[in-house]
């Protein structure tokens, strides 16, 4: 959940990299980690087994720009995608405050693709929270491999509400920071609200 | 290190007990108070180390052996110094001028006693100080931290400057029996809305014999299916294209293959029961770009509230 300290002018998000196994969210925070200023950054923790899939999370601090005279702080996390390890991934949801959706492009990947959403809509109402009160963006990642569908298809399975959408290459950083600064303002933007609620 | 746990409070308490040993151990000094048991020096220090050792136990049963050890030194020292502070009282008080005869007086057995107890009331607040035993969980996690795994996953992605830190842990489902498979599942076809769209997709069959299970398909159905396609009505199709898969049954299938390659196949009598039942799913990559434009037609967009924001506070990291 969303913190401000007004002491420090600190504001701290957490922001959650969703989707199915092996479609790119650690390689998202990969390449964040390594095209942002080190002192704007923490240390990207990844516990991951010997075949690199992220076994529990990915985790990276980040420190962005300054608003309204207050340090904002975003706490970037990625969940295992695999089926099996969906209760880590409830887990590592709580609290969120803002989503990025990942979809691997592939035609093959496109059932998983729909069962992933799915799982994060379940996921989130284990919680109380939904889609409809928490932010979230959609990216499609691998637009560089040939057997890709095309953007519409991907749009009219994933996000037939057209919330915003990125197109990306994470491996090679196309879309990355797109994405991120996308989600981080939707999640700054929502901050008076969540005040006014008192949930933060 | 001042600790939280020790506040002000605790230190007065400290203080207030140590003065309020002193003034009653120098009082039992001056009193005729006799008491019959009567015991060499050694043999009481020995009962006192019993007596603190007992007390730092029951305080603090989580100590390390060190901290046993401190415990029972710094009562002892305790003990000692209100003793001597009670015979300074004494000396102070009384105009004593021997302050080693006053000092004897005070390690009788009643002042002796007197001090034991102030002392373990004075060191009480103090036992947050004691160094702990380390638990087993934090000395296998540090040792995991500090572990060869780690050092040598750091340096191996050659990352180690730049604070990336990769562990490679053993997959523990790789050594369960049982691990739930991820199973596409059959589309109702009732869960979408059907779209009242005409229009048929045609898929080269010899692409979908490759789909059907072994068993089923023949040398003569593949040789005829080359030369063919199968058509299948977008009625039946579009309701799935939201589920990201288009799923029929094998048993369906047959029903919409050419007669001859439909004869060609195993027949489902031949063939076990739950193989009929086996779904397929048909290539999205021929199906999609078949659609017309109004298939994919997405309603208007109704993104929620939180996704109408202005964009002038736009977050800006700093990137190299």
């Amino acid at each position: 959940m969303a913190s401000i300290n007004y002491a420090l002018k600190e504001i701290s998000c957490k922001v959650v990299y969703y989707g199915p196994g092996m479609c790119g969210k650690t390689t998202n925070l990969q390449y964040i980690h390594q095209h942002t200023v080190p002192d704007k950054r923490g240390n990207m923790v990844s516990l991951a087994t010997p075949g690199e899939r992220t076994l529990f999370f990915d985790f990276l601090p980040l420190e962005a720009s300054q608003v309204h005279g207050f340090r904002t702080k975003f706490q970037l996390y990625t969940v295992p995608g695999q089926v099996m390890y969906n209760s880590t991934r409830k887990l590592v949801l709580r609290a969120v405050d803002g989503i990025i959706f990942v979809c691997d492009s592939q035609w093959d990947k496109m059932r998983e693709n729909v069962e992933s959403f799915r799982n994060l809509a379940e996921n989130l109402a284990s919680y109380g929270y939904s889609l409809e009160t928490t932010p979230y963006v959609v990216q499609y990642n691998k637009r560089d491999l040939d057997n890709t569908a095309p953007v519409d298809y991907l749009q009219y399975t994933i996000n037939p509400r057209q919330v915003p959408q990125f197109e990306a290459v994470a491996i090679q950083g196309d879309g990355v920071f797109d994405t991120l600064n996308c989600i981080c303002t939707l999640v700054l933007a929502q901050m008076p609200q969540k005040q006014k609620a008192g949930t933060i | 290190m001042i600790r939280k746990d020790f506040t002000a409070v605790s230190a007065f308490s400290v203080i207030a007990a140590f003065a309020a040993g002193a003034a009653l151990c120098s009082q039992f000094s001056q009193t005729d108070l006799q008491v019959g048991l009567q015991a060499s020096t050694p043999v009481l220090w020995a009962v006192e180390a019993v007596i603190f050792g007992t007390a730092v136990f029951i305080w603090c049963s989580r100590a390390s052996f060190f901290g046993w050890i401190l415990g029972i030194a710094s009562l002892m020292i305790f003990r000692v110094a209100v003793a001597s502070a009670g015979g300074m009282v004494v000396v102070f008080t009384q105009g004593m001028g021997d302050p080693g005869a006053a000092l004897e007086q005070t390690a009788g057995l009643v002042p002796r006693a007197c001090a034991i107890l102030f002392s373990l009331m004075a060191c009480y607040p103090l036992r947050v100080f004691l160094p702990l035993r380390e638990s087993q969980a934090i000395r296998r996690g540090r040792g995991f931290a500090d572990s060869a795994a780690v050092r040598s996953a750091t340096a191996a992605t050659g990352d180690g400057d730049r604070g990336l830190l990769i562990v490679t842990v053993k997959n523990r489902a790789d050594d369960e029996e049982q691990v739930p498979a991820f199973t596409p599942q059959a589309a109702s076809p009732g869960a979408v809305p059907r779209l009242d769209i005409e229009g048929e997709i045609e898929l080269p069959l010899s692409r979908v014999l490759t789909l059907l299970p072994e068993e089923v398909v023949t040398d003569k159905a593949l040789a005829l299916g080359d030369s063919q396609s199968l058509i299948i009505s977008l009625d039946a199709i579009h309701p799935q294209l939201r589920e990201g898969q288009v799923l029929f049954t094998l048993g369906e299938l047959r029903g919409m293959l050419p007669p001859a390659v439909r004869k060609a196949l195993v027949q489902p009598s031949d063939s076990e029961a739950e193989v009929e039942s086996t779904p397929v799913a048909l290539p999205l990559e021929v199906i999609v770009p078949q659609l017309p434009p109004e298939a994919l037609e997405l309603p208007p967009p109704s993104p929620p509230s939180w996704a109408e924001v202005d964009g002038t506070d736009t977050i800006v990291f700093a990137t190299t």
